[in-house]
Formats: C-alpha cells, structure tokens, sequence
C-alpha cells in the first residue's frame, strides 16, 4: 500500500450523463478543501452519528422514503 | 449545534479494534445539562449523539436529557434532534419506546458475520446471537437504524456475506468503515481480499438494484451520491466547526479521536468555547500535501482528521493505508454507478440525486 495520486482519472459515464439528465452545474465538487478562515464559527448541519471514522451516513435516508 | 456526547467512559465489551480507554467515569447530570444548554445556545437547532463507552450503561442519564430538551425545545421553540451510537446489547423494549417517540435515529455497531471476531465481551464470550436478537428488536421499532460494520483486517474475508446479512435481517442502512489505529495492522494482501470483497458487494448491489430492491450501503452509495451531487466529502467532516465531541467531565473537542489532547482542546461546557483555538484546529483540517496534485482530492476523505490521526498520529497527514483504501472504494463505486446508470437512467437519477 501505498500514497499514489492519481493523475489520469477520467469523469465516470454516470457523472458525465447525469449532468445532462439533472442539470447539475457541479460536479466533483470544490478543487480544494473547505475554506478555513480565521474566527470560523460552528457550521450549522443535521447531527451524525458518532465515531471517528464512522460519519459515513447516507443523508438520504432521511432525506427519502424507505422502500417497502 | 451539534455534540457528541459522551455519557459514560466505561463499556460492557472488549471489542479488539476499540481503541477507547476504558475508565468508570460518568458524566453528571450538571454537565448533561450545561452541555444542553451550550448546545441551544447556538444556531437555529440543537443536535445530540449519544456516546460512550456504551451510552446504555448511562440510560438514566439519556432519559433525563430527552426530558430536559423536550422542556428547552417547549421554551424556547428551538427543535432537537438526536442519535445514539451502541453496541445494542443493553437496549431494552422500554427504550425502544422513548427513542421512537423522539425519533431517535440509532446506529447498531454490528460487524455482521464478523461480529465474533473482534466484538467479544471482556471475558471473551460470544455476541452475535445476542447482536441478532437485539437487531430484530431495534428494527420492529426503528426501522430506519443503521448498521455499522467495523471491518476488522481479519474479517475482509466475510465483508460481503456480512452485508447480505445484514440487509436481510432487514436493515435498509448498513454503513461499512475500515478499523483504524494501533490495535488493527492492515497488509497489501488483506487490501487484495478486500478489493475482491468490495466488488463482490457491488456485483450484489447492482443485482439488487436492477431486481427492484435499493440498499443504501456505504462507502459505494455515498461516493456515487456525492459525485452526481457536487458533494466533497470533506464537507462532511471540518475539524471543530461541525460536531463536536463532549467528555464526561464536559471538556470540548473536535471529535472522538481527539478527546484529551490539549492541542485540540477547545473549551469546556461550563465557560464556553474557546473561538481562538476553534479558528486554529480549523485551519489544521485541510487537504493534506500528498493529495494536493491528486486527481481524486475532492472525492475522498483526504481531509478526515480522526481517520488521518488514527493512521497517521497527525490530523494533516494522509496514511497509504487510507489512500489505497480511498483509490479502491472509488474505483468500484464508479463501476457500479456506470453500470447502474447504463441499466437504466431514471432510476438512476431518482435514486443517487439528490433533488433540490
């Protein structure tokens, strides 16, 4: 194992077709990582379940229905 | 604003991955309720995780803060929410009903059929037949409870029978991380049966997906979601301006990795936060220089500071651990997301975007 960044991924098909089937303007995101300022105070957001590594909540379970 | 809460430090199980010190300390009712108050005192609502050790060693302590947050939200008209992180063998039906009249969201640490290689009680006995019971308890009352698997480097091999079993205990929510820190040792070659493993779990998802039944389980689902969203990960997570972590004695930090570290200290629930050190162990949480030039910065969790500290000893320094993790996680999230998407569009979209 090993740190390897990549430098040659391409923008999967879905993302790709989804833009255009959505509308979506943004795709992958911001090009760095979250904005730091200095006095930043608490972000507003829905609270998660604790344990370090374990934020891994798909907020769309809320967000949606349960299939029965 | 949001807390982790941690009620107790104690824990009724001896989980080998764990890497929480075990202490008979409790918080007090003193500072369940400061912390109450700091939490209603900022923002439009006011957010709680329940957390230890075990949170039901303290089921006293979480009936008298739903009390007193229903007493808040009813004075101040600023709602609540609230979920509760256990290991589930504590939990009883009188609970259940309480979490469901507050609609309480729980997350069921549950390693599926790796639940007995490294969650044993301390005297080594077994769990998972306990686990099973208490799972089909929590559904009949909470049906939209998470499982969360903790794969253990010597349960790669079972990943993917875990989480078929999971979902057909019928959890709609299973949530799959890898165990970090001291007490796991990753090698290339568990990486190689995770990898196959993964894409086993994949190969089922989309199976199920085209037989009409959706599972939400990550990390596949929420890379996809997060692509065709614009979502970063690191949003998810921003060293100390999200959720923050509560000790018993009600010290603040930015989460559960970094309780008692004074370097990450940020405050305490009795004389409030601390904004000159919050601005400081935010401005820690950025992309670390490894991944600046990396193609894929923006879809992993680069910027995780609890994953990064626990490989790495520094909140800014990414492991190869988590790298060639991230790299495979994506890879397979992106063949599944193709395949899905080629199947058949609509319900594609209906499924992963989320809808403004």
């Amino acid at each position: 194992m090993k740190i390897n960044p990549k430098h040659d991924y391409k923008k999967p098909l879905y993302a790709v077709g989804i833009a255009t089937l959505i509308g979506a303007t943004a795709l992958f995101g911001t090009a760095c990582g979250p904005q730091i300022a200095g006095g930043m105070d608490i972000v507003e957001t829905e609270v998660q379940l604790g344990g370090a590594a374990q934020t891994a909540e798909t907020e769309a379970v809320e967000e949606t229905e349960a299939e029965e | 604003m949001n807390f982790t809460v941690h009620l107790t430090e104690n824990c009724n199980m001896a989980c080998s991955y764990c890497l929480r010190e075990k202490t008979p300390r409790d918080m007090s009712l003193e500072t369940l309720y400061k912390t109450i108050d700091l939490a209603y005192s900022k923002g439009n609502k006011a957010g709680f995780c329940f957390f230890g050790g075990e949170p039901l060693l303290k089921k006293d302590l979480i009936y008298e803060a739903l009390d007193y947050c229903e007493k808040k939200t009813s004075e101040t008209g600023i709602p609540f929410a609230c979920k509760m992180t256990t290991n589930g063998t504590l939990i009883d039906e009188e609970f259940l009903k309480r979490a469901k009249a507050v609609n309480m969201k729980i997350g069921l640490s549950f390693d599926g059929k790796g639940q007995d290689i490294s969650r044993r009680f301390p005297d080594g006995s077994s769990t998972a037949e306990i686990l099973e019971k208490k799972a089909k308890l929590i559904l009949s009352y909470l049906p939209n409870t998470m499982a969360m698997l903790t794969l253990d480097p010597k349960a790669c091999g079972v990943l993917c029978d875990s989480v078929k079993y999971l979902l057909s205990l019928g959890f709609r929510d299973v949530s799959t991380v890898m165990a970090y820190g001291k007490n796991v040792s990753w090698t290339d070659e568990d990486l190689e049966v995770y990898k196959v493993e993964i894409n086993k779990v994949a190969d089922f998802l989309r199976d199920e997906f085209k037989a009409g039944r959706k599972h939400y389980v990550t990390p596949l689902v929420n890379k996809i979601r997060e692509c065709v969203n614009g979502k970063n990960p690191a949003e998810h997570c921003h060293l100390g301006v999200r959720q923050l972590s509560v000790t018993p004695d009600g010290n603040i930090y930015p989460c559960t990795s970094f309780i008692n570290d004074e370097e990450y200290y940020m405050g305490n629930v009795f004389e409030g936060l601390d904004k000159e050190r919050m601005a400081k162990i935010a401005a820690k949480s950025n992309t670390p220089e490894t991944c600046k030039e990396c193609d894929l910065k923006s879809r992993c969790t680069n910027s995780c500071g609890c994953a990064n500290r626990m490989n790495t000893g520094s909140a800014d320094k990414v492991s190869p651990l988590q790298c060639t993790y991230e790299r495979t996680i994506i890879e397979v999230a992106d063949r599944l997301g193709d395949e899905l998407y080629e199947y058949n569009a609509k319900e594609f979209a209906d499924f992963f975007a989320v809808k403004a």
